[in-house]
């Protein structure tokens, strides 16, 4: 007797933002031999901005494809549209900034935008092979990224952001292995119904395969210890390449984090207490490292790693608290980081030197842009009127509801340390200083575009944060984060 | 005839990513690091083959497939990155990359 042949669901719709951003990086790709890098540039901002567009008219739609291994709920379109955001930010920056950068190749914006393909395939993942498979593309790309300024620098920042990710990203297929084996599943929805009431035959397997994963994504986004990479590769790489790094990459490996261990190991023992420690050690890593640094690009990348700490306390919260702050504060942290690296890339002569000292009297001969550092200094720091203050408040709220209690006061005390060095740089431009101007001079515009978008988002948003929050508060679409 | 059991591949896969593992932390040359690293990642082929055959299920066999291929991926990138530096400097020494200090 034969068995009737099972056609795949393939529904085209739920693929459609992937699809835009992969065809927006084949035609860089190929039309890098035919045009100028200006109009290839603008050819990718106008598939991410057609991208966005796919994904509002997908909004609370809930499709899925591919047998639920590909899902576009609101949850992958907020975190998609937020990736989008802050791709469109750094190819803004891109647009002027990497002649001065020696980046100016078509190449950079083809592998940009395959990034931007990898980041948003993690989003909408259903299943740990097809987030495995977006973790790859975005991580080998941003190699190739982080490599691709001709300078002793860049390529250093490269080696060692590969040797580090290759291991991140092998100890997290490890982990993939031993869930599969302790669950006989890939798909989110299946890990979490085999491990619902803890009827798995291996327990001790499964809490393996969830550590490892934990810590091959503790790599990806910088979780202390091992964000050592780091502060290398944000301040060895180029400022826009930095910005995409800790803006779009950070996003994407926190929507993998929030759907693996949010979504399918929720039930999952251990990982929880583990992920405490290590936010514990971020936060104290991070604070302490950005309190004695010179260089501004270093100093961002350990602000970046104790932000990290900040974020994954969301991560901790129930689901349907947890999930919509994280959400809120991926976007601020985007708008904040993103202005604060266009600021620091409209102005700078050199990629490798922006020290504190540079920005002293900076307000006597930039006006705009230092204004502009400060808001967003004063946002990371978590001042009131803006926007970073309502990202960590939710923060730690969902994770003080969830019952960590003393991890939130550590994590509030880390935040008050962090107003010394968020502070410090702001104070310094300030001064009064009769130095002559040593910023760059030229053309500058798109830059500045992309610094007007950080500091208005971040002071919109800050006074009227339901403007973001309220999409994403409803909290019946953070409780099947795995599917249904 | 009698079949392995799964535990013996899983207990060599383990052993496997273990030397990966010494290997990336001990190796002092790019190349060996890399190479340390793609041990680590065909232990985990094996673990998931075996475990596809313990299940009686082919997804982790065809998961296998896809890791190899990003195993693939990884290795252009990889040994690219590591000839641009080399061209550069004349060593792979993974201690020789420290000017990225602070």
């Amino acid at each position: 007797m034969n068995t009737p042949l099972i056609l795949p669901d393939v529904a085209l719709a739920p693929l459609l933002p992937i699809a835009i951003t992969l065809l927006g990086a084949i035609a860089a790709t190929l039309l890098g031999f035919f045009l100028p890098r200006r109009a290839i540039t603008l050819i990718s901002m106008v598939s991410l901005v057609l991208s966005g567009v796919s994904m509002v008219t997908l909004w609370n739609g809930g499709l899925t494809s591919f047998g639920g291994s590909l899902q576009a709920d609101n949850v992958a379109l907020s975190i998609g549209l937020i990736i989008l955001l802050g791709s469109l930010m750094t190819l803004l920056v891109t647009y002027d900034s990497a002649a001065r950068a020696k980046l100016a190749f078509p190449e950079f914006d083809a592998m940009l935008m395959y990034a931007v393909t990898g980041t948003l395939l993690i989003a909408f993942s259903g299943d740990l092979v097809t987030m495995l498979i977006g973790l790859e593309v975005m991580s080998l790309s941003g190699y190739v990224i982080a490599t691709l300024q001709d300078s002793r620098r860049a390529e250093e920042a490269g080696m060692k952001y590969f040797l580090l990710g290759a291991v991140g990203s092998a100890i997290l297929i490890y982990g993939i292995a031993l869930v599969y084996g302790a669950t006989g599943t890939l798909s989110y929805v299946g890990i979490r119904d085999a491990t619902a009431g803890l009827q798995v035959q291996n327990v001790g397997l499964l809490v393996v395969g969830a550590l490892l994963l934990l810590c091959g994504f503790g790599f990806k986004v910088a979780l202390a210890p091992f964000h050592q990479w780091t502060p290398d590769v944000y301040g060895g790489a180029p400022t826009s390449v930095g910005l995409f790094l800790s803006t779009v990459v950070k996003v994407a490996a926190f929507a993998g984090m929030l759907r693996v261990f949010g979504g399918a190991m929720q039930n999952v023992p251990a990982w929880a207490g583990v992920l405490q420690v290590l936010i514990v050690a971020t936060i104290v890593v991070g604070n302490l490292g950005a309190l004695f640094q010179t260089n501004f690009k270093r100093l961002m990348a350990y602000s970046a790693v104790a932000h990290t700490g900040f974020l994954a306390l969301a991560l901790l919260g129930n689901p349907a608290t947890g999930g919509p702050a994280l959400t809120y504060y991926l976007l601020v942290y985007t708008l904040m980081t993103a202005g604060t690296l266009a600021v620091v890339s409209a102005l700078q002569r050199t990629e490798a030197a922006f020290t504190l000292d540079d920005m002293r009297g900076l307000f006597y001969r930039h006006p705009a842009y230092a204004v502009a550092l400060a808001v967003c200094l004063g946002s990371l720091a978590g001042l009131p009127p803006f926007a970073g203050f309502m990202g960590k408040y939710l923060a730690f709220q969902a994770a003080f509801q969830a019952g960590y209690v003393g991890l939130t006061i550590i994590a509030a005390m880390g935040s008050v340390a962090a107003l010394i060095y968020y502070l410090r740089p702001a104070m310094l431009m300030f001064m009064p200083d009769r130095t002559p101007a040593r910023e760059y001079p030229g053309e500058r515009t798109p830059t500045t575009a992309a610094v007007v978008i950080g500091v208005v988002g971040v002071t919109v948003l800050g006074i009227l944060p339901n403007l973001a929050y309220g999409l994403v508060a409803n909290p019946a679409i953070w409780t099947v984060l795995a599917g249904r | 005839m009698e079949s392995v059991p799964t535990s013996y591949y899983i207990a060599l896969s383990g052993i496997l990513f273990a030397l990966g593992m010494i290997g990336v932390l001990t190796r002092r040359t790019a190349i060996m690091v890399f190479l340390s690293v793609e041990l680590m990642l065909n232990a985990a082929n094996l673990s998931l083959v075996a475990f596809a055959r313990a299940w009686g299920d082919l997804v982790g066999q065809t998961a296998v497939f896809i890791v190899m291929t990003l195993a693939a991926a990884e290795v252009a990138i990889g040994l690219a990155i590591i000839v641009a530096i080399f061209r550069k400097r004349e060593t792979t020494n993974v201690d020789d990359l420290a000017s990225l200090k602070g």
